[in-house]
């Protein structure tokens, strides 16, 4: 039985695109330092998703690299998704730059896929402000249709695919089974000799089922271009959705952060004592004035609560930066979500030892809360990105951007592939300046230090003072200095810099810093 | 569609632990503030335990040091057993200048640290105490002085949530006593004139403070960074009572 015939509207390189870089410009977006999207120029010099970031600098040098930001991505996506509801009431979104619809209705209304496909393309266009492009397919399910619309290589700005009805089979049977983007279960498959779509597909579905369990039964109706859930789901109960109301109205999105993260958190407690998990979420957002906004959001797996809250907030944050005539008038007043579809959760297998997640609830919990209170990036997470400098070496990131039940492999220096030749070894100091202190280092005979562009002293360092204030302090041991040459290749960013140790006559030890003749204290072995 | 704030009493499974706990005296929370965390060696010989809900203060030259030392001596990974995220959490607030990789050095988790901007004066309180809900210790650093009642606040909570207060300012702007004060000295070696590089150190300790275990207890640490795990031991242990040989200044 095939799938539900559906469109999916792709923006290609969303990431990217969201960011304002325009394609012939090189450019890649970074996440935890792999590329998770690229620009067509930059994928034309060899750049591709998954590389980390030191490979893609070197397949392409004058990259241009940005973080991942989902919140903007999501907000720009916003128009889009607004101009998809002038043709059709039932759009999901999976997520910023991916989104789709079922075509019967809208089909039948405009005149055909045909039709209709163009009818959408001219419709996210001017939306998109001629910045990135869109492609639009039709198939009969969510994943043939998804795969159709990313194979647009055409430099057109829109491109349409049309499988004619029936045909989602036959268009995948082709695809190598990497498409099914389930690593652990393709490896497998490859190994079998099973290395393209129509290959799995062909075999027995009680099989796969027996062999592969759920999670090879979803892939295997997947291949055969089928739902990617069978179509006899019961409806949830009404009383499962949960709303709020904001006692005042809202009017930034930190101050409804925790009420959306509890509300996640019932409905997933809700869900889970009934054994269903959410497929597809609808959130609703009423304001004062009785304006609403719904939007439904489908995920391919199942939506955790963090996923759900990250998905409310996002589409909160979008709508309150709307251009003027869009926005809301007043402040939010109530917010709903209603799990749109569910199905028995088979469950997930967890690591062989309990994993304690009291805490972490806890954790989670409370940093939305602080989010709340004291704003979304007051909160941030360690995570080590490598560098010179010791305040270089870690980033910080918003608690709120990372699943703090997860594993982070970048707290760990593991995640870091390269050495930093130039580091000064360890012990690193304990206490970094936030402002360099400017000093001033005298020898003996009160002649001021400097550092040759050699790299060398011009005299023993020997006496210490923090600039314009009285207090001389007797350096007793020194070493260095240590050249630092950063960027020189760009002479906007290139720094030119020397360190130094000293340890004073107090037993205290600084890390000294010089750039352009000044002297600062960098550090403190505190 | 229901309205979330129904009665919690309509639920049909009743957890029986959740009931046990709703239904304790609270005479019992003074029982659970007697569990203590046993300090490892060998920073035992200057702080054997710690109660939940003990300031303690850190002060002097290599003070924040010790406290990094400490910090992950009660979340690091031999508490946990690995690198999960199930383990003790910590945070810091107001700790901007700490440098993180010395922490981790020491062996404090990064994937269990939570790093909160200084909070407007108003809030630092309220920040606090949320905080004192979801990790094990906090290490504070407050810019101006905390207000009396808002410390007993404090302390009073992070005595029922079994929290431990890491004061990096040695308690300056609290208003009472620490619980256990402890002042170090350290002495840097490895760096001649115009070679090598700080390699190793000696910390010298000093416990006091209306929770101390003795009057003056005193330890030296030799701390080397290079080698493994555990960096830093123990040189000697006196319990007599003996102030710190101080250098000039």
């Amino acid at each position: 039985m095939p799938g539900t015939r559906m469109v999916v509207v792709w923006c290609p390189d969303w990431p990217v695109v969201a960011w304002g870089i325009p394609a012939h410009e090189p450019a890649a977006v970074v996440v935890n330092n792999r590329v998770v999207a690229c620009s067509a120029a930059a994928r034309s010099e060899g750049v591709a998703t998954g590389q980390r970031r030191r490979e893609a600098q070197a397949r392409c040098s004058d990259l241009a690299i940005v973080e991942r930001e989902v919140e903007r991505e999501a907000r720009l996506f916003e128009p889009v998704v607004a101009a998809l509801e002038g043709i059709t009431p039932r759009v999901e979104l999976t997520g910023p730059g991916l989104v789709g619809f079922p075509s019967r209705g809208p089909s039948r209304f405009f005149g055909g896929d045909q039709a209709m496909a163009h009818m959408v393309a001219d419709c996210v266009a001017p939306a998109l402000a001629r910045h990135g492009r869109v492609s639009v397919a039709v198939a009969d399910g969510v994943f043939a249709a998804r795969l159709a619309a990313r194979r647009c290589t055409a430099n057109d700005v829109a491109d349409l695919t049309v499988i004619d009805p029936g045909g989602s089979a036959e268009f995948l049977s082709p695809l190598p089974i990497g498409a099914l983007e389930m690593p652990e279960l393709t490896g497998v498959l490859a190994r079998l000799g099973l290395t393209t779509l129509g290959r799995f597909a062909a075999l027995e579905s009680a099989d796969v089922l027996g062999r592969f369990g759920a999670e090879g039964r979803l892939a295997h109706r997947l291949a055969r271009g089928e739902d990617d859930h069978p179509p006899d789901l019961r409806s949830p109960a009404p009383d499962l959705a949960v709303s709020w109301v904001l006692e005042p109205p809202a009017e930034r999105v930190e101050q409804c952060a925790l009420i959306i993260r509890s509300l996640a958190e019932d409905l997933h407690g809700e869900l889970g004592r009934q054994g269903l998990a959410c497929t597809r979420v609808a959130i609703e957002i009423e304001t004062e004035s009785g304006e609403r906004h719904m939007r439904l959001w489908r995920h391919q797996g199942t939506l955790s609560a963090a996923a759900v809250a990250d998905r409310a907030r996002w589409q909160l944050d979008g709508w309150l930066n709307q251009a003027e005539q869009a926005r809301p008038s007043s402040g939010i007043l109530r917010i709903t979500i209603v799990p749109d579809e569910v199905v028995p959760a088979v469950g997930r297998q967890l690591g062989f030892w309990g994993v304690d997640t009291s805490r972490i609830e806890d954790v989670t919990r409370v940093v939305a809360r602080l989010q709340a209170l004291i704003g979304a990036d007051a909160v941030t997470v360690p995570e080590f990105k490598g560098g010179l400098a010791a305040g270089e070496q870690l980033r910080m990131i918003p608690a709120a951007a990372v699943d703090l039940a997860e594993e982070r492999p970048a707290a760990t220096p593991e995640s870091l592939n390269e050495p930093w030749p130039g580091r000064i070894p360890a012990p690193s100091p304990v206490r970094i300046c936030l402002d360099a202190q400017p000093v001033e280092l005298i020898d003996t005979s009160e002649v001021r230090v400097e550092v040759s562009g050699r790299g060398e002293l011009s005299t023993v360092p020997s006496r210490i003072r923090l600039e314009g204030q009285p207090g001389w302090r007797e350096v007793t041991g020194w070493a260095g200095p240590w050249p630092a040459e950063q960027r020189w290749w760009d002479p906007l960013t290139s720094r030119r810099r020397a360190r130094m140790q000293v340890v004073l006559e107090d037993d205290t030890a600084h890390l000294l810093m010089i750039e352009r003749g000044e002297w600062f204290i960098e550090a403190t072995y505190d | 569609m229901v309205s979330n704030t129904s009665a919690p009493d309509e639920e049909s499974a009743v957890d029986l632990t959740a009931l046990r706990n709703r239904v304790v005296p609270i005479t019992l929370a003074h029982e659970r503030s007697q569990q203590v965390r046993t300090v490892s060696e060998p920073l035992s010989g200057v702080v054997p335990m710690v109660r939940p809900g003990w300031s303690l203060g850190f002060t002097g030259t290599g003070g924040w040091t010790l406290a990094m030392m400490f910090l992950a001596d009660m979340v690091g990974e031999s508490t946990a057993g690995s690198a999960t995220v199930a383990g003790r959490w910590s945070a810091c607030v107001g700790l901007e200048e700490l440098g993180l990789v010395a922490a981790h050095e020491f062996g404090v988790p990064m994937n269990r640290l939570l790093m909160v901007e200084s909070p407007p004066a108003e809030r630092w309180a309220v920040v606090v105490a949320a905080l004192v809900e979801a990790v094990d210790v906090i290490c504070l650093n407050p810019a101006r002085p905390v207000r009396a009642r808002e410390a007993r606040r404090l302390q009073a909570r992070a005595r029922e949530q079994e929290t431990v207060l890491f004061h990096l300012d040695g308690g300056r702007n609290w208003p009472t006593a620490m619980d256990i004060s402890l002042v170090a000295r350290q002495q840097w070696s490895g760096l001649g004139q115009g070679h090598g590089y700080l390699r190793e150190r000696r910390l010298l300790i000093e416990s006091s403070g209306r929770r101390a275990p003795g009057a003056g207890q005193y330890l030296e640490l030799k701390i080397d960074q290079r080698s493994a795990h555990r960096p830093y031991q123990s040189i000697q242990q006196k319990n007599q009572h003996q102030s710190l040989q101080k250098g000039a200044g």
